[in-house]
């Protein structure tokens, strides 16, 4: 018997709308999805999905005791550190050099580097030590290199530098300690290490802002940004004492791991700098918080745009800071590029 | 021309339009299953949009957590309110809405934060509060196993910082690392 292989018009037609509805329905993709979002207007998500730091980000007027007098362009791409030299003369370091600025703020000599400058200093003589990711060198003013030394090891990750004597101190926030250096690079101890047997309280150091420098009192001075201190050593590495406290209220340090940045006033006083919510601050010679030389409404006027101009900002950025004879204070502005200057205000 | 063959007629040209736009959809297809959306962490201002605008129910954007640039922190600023009472696991003292971080202790002073995936709805709260103050090893991605890769992101369209678009789908994450943002 012949087989009737005649698709009639129902079969066809039903057929063909099975198939249809298939590839549509394959074709679109989310069809099949049961947790699809149910269509008409979002709504934004309320107040307890927003990280609110508001209140922080306002500083009470009678605390500010600086106003910012000048904004000098540092022409770096990725301005780094910054500090005096003699004479009112101040370094600033970033992208792969050293500039020498004088007191107006006009370029006097740039200094060519291999590599992106870690940290600076100037000693006795008007040298400049430069520390590099895990090296230092040693150039005189004219810019002639004295001194370079051999490389601290694989891990080395400067941030810091600092010079007494014929002792180099260098922080290392690769390893989380300090090392202690001839003018050679020779290695004469290291301390700070976390579970160390040095009686230190041991470096927490989250992200590479790790600091140092000697202070008129004859103190090695660090900052130990994961326990929010400053931390005072003699300069064998015996730890003396500390101060700073963790907190987002104004005499406090805020977030993980802060201060970033400090540096010392003629009269001993400290200057401050924090990350994240950003405040340069006064302490006093025994670390009570004196007041503000700017806060964040002063520091970051638009903190999306700053982060979009700051390649650093992934990290949170901070300020670095120096200090000149007449009692200025230089913030160094990744984001703007800049020298911030702020000068006291007439009492 | 009879009824039935002019029928016969239509149906054939019908099926060979229907098969050649078939075709042309599938190799559409095919080139667009080469890529997935994704967030780039670099660009991400954390608006919190992820969390409401995917077409999923709940988003297919989760926050990560990058441990190589975690600084495993006791006071972690993606964990705790910017002002805690006290640094322990008390829901009070918990950044995230939704309980969705885990705390570890791991050796004095090092704690270890991991994300529970399912309870975590990519509001980017974290994101913001370990990015300002800390390395910002919380970041926002789109999860593959998740995301059913629309044509057109409906997140990527809100996004205000056009952090999200098309990348490989052999290399679909994007992460941060130690050297910091790429030039």
């Amino acid at each position: 018997m012949k087989k009737n292989t005649q698709v009639n018009r129902r079969g066809f037609l039903g057929a063909g709308l099975l198939a249809g509805s298939s590839v549509a329905s394959w074709l679109t993709g989310c069809g099949g999805q049961k947790n699809l979002r149910k269509a008409g207007k979002r709504q934004p998500l309320d107040a307890r999905f927003t990280y609110d730091i508001k209140a922080f980000e306002h500083t009470d007027p009678k605390l500010l005791l600086y106003t910012e007098t000048a904004q000098i362009p540092t022409d770096f791409q990725e301005p780094k550190r910054i500090t005096a030299g003699s004479n009112g003369t101040f370094w600033i370091g970033g992208d792969q050099a050293v500039k020498r600025l004088g007191a107006d703020g006009k370029r006097h000599s740039t200094l060519t580097l291999a590599a992106t400058p870690q940290a600076l200093t100037v000693a006795e003589q008007d040298r400049l030590f430069v520390a590099l990711k895990d090296h230092f060198e040693i150039y005189d003013t004219a810019g002639k290199l004295l001194q370079k030394s051999e490389s601290l090891g694989p891990k080395t990750y400067l941030t810091g530098i600092a010079v007494a004597g014929d002792v180099i101190f260098l922080a290392d926030a690769g390893n989380r300690e300090v090392i202690r250096c001839d003018m050679t690079g020779k290695v004469i101890g290291r301390f700070g290490r976390l579970g160390g047997k040095d009686g230190t309280p041991g470096f927490l150091i989250p992200s590479p802002y790790f600091h140092l420098l000697i202070g008129g009192d004859g103190l090695l001075w660090v900052n130990n940004s994961g326990r929010h201190a400053v931390e005072a050593y003699t300069l064998d590495g015996k730890y003396e004492f500390s101060w700073g406290q963790p907190g987002m209220s104004i005499e406090n340090f805020c977030g993980c791991c802060n201060p970033v940045y400090f540096t010392r006033l003629l009269d001993g006083r400290f200057v401050t700098s924090e990350k994240g919510l950003n405040r340069i601050k006064i302490y006093d010679q025994k670390g009570q918080f004196v007041g503000v030389v700017a806060g964040p409404e002063q520091l970051v006027k638009d903190r999306e745009q700053a982060a979009k101009a700051c390649a650093n900002c992934n990290i949170g950025f901070g300020f670095d800071v120096a200090c000149d004879s007449q009692g200025r204070v230089l913030a160094l502005d990744p984001a703007s590029r800049t020298i911030r200057i702020f000068s006291p205000q007439a009492t | 021309m009879n009824r039935r063959n002019f029928i016969n007629g239509v149906a054939r040209v019908a099926a060979l339009l229907g098969l050649g736009g078939l075709a042309a959809r599938l190799l559409q297809h095919a080139q667009v299953a080469h890529t997935v959306w994704q967030i780039d962490p670099w660009k991400c201002t954390y608006c919190g949009k992820c969390a409401t605008e995917c077409v999923l129910e709940l988003s297919a954007v989760k926050c990560v957590q990058f441990y190589d640039i975690c600084g495993y922190c006791d006071f972690c600023t993606g964990y705790f309110e910017p002002q805690p009472n006290k640094l322990s696991t008390g829901a009070e003292n918990q950044l995230c809405p939704t309980g969705a971080i885990v705390r570890k202790f791991i050796e004095d002073p090092y704690y270890e934060y991991t994300i529970n995936e399912p309870l975590c709805i990519g509001c980017a709260k974290c994101v913001k509060g370990c990015t300002l103050f800390g390395n910002g090893s919380f970041h926002l991605q789109i999860k593959h196993d998740r995301c059913v890769n629309c044509n057109e992101c409906s997140i990527a369209k809100a996004c205000p910082a056009n952090a999200i678009h098309r990348i490989p789908s052999n290399k679909p994450y994007l992460f941060k690392t130690r050297e910091g943002k790429p030039s």
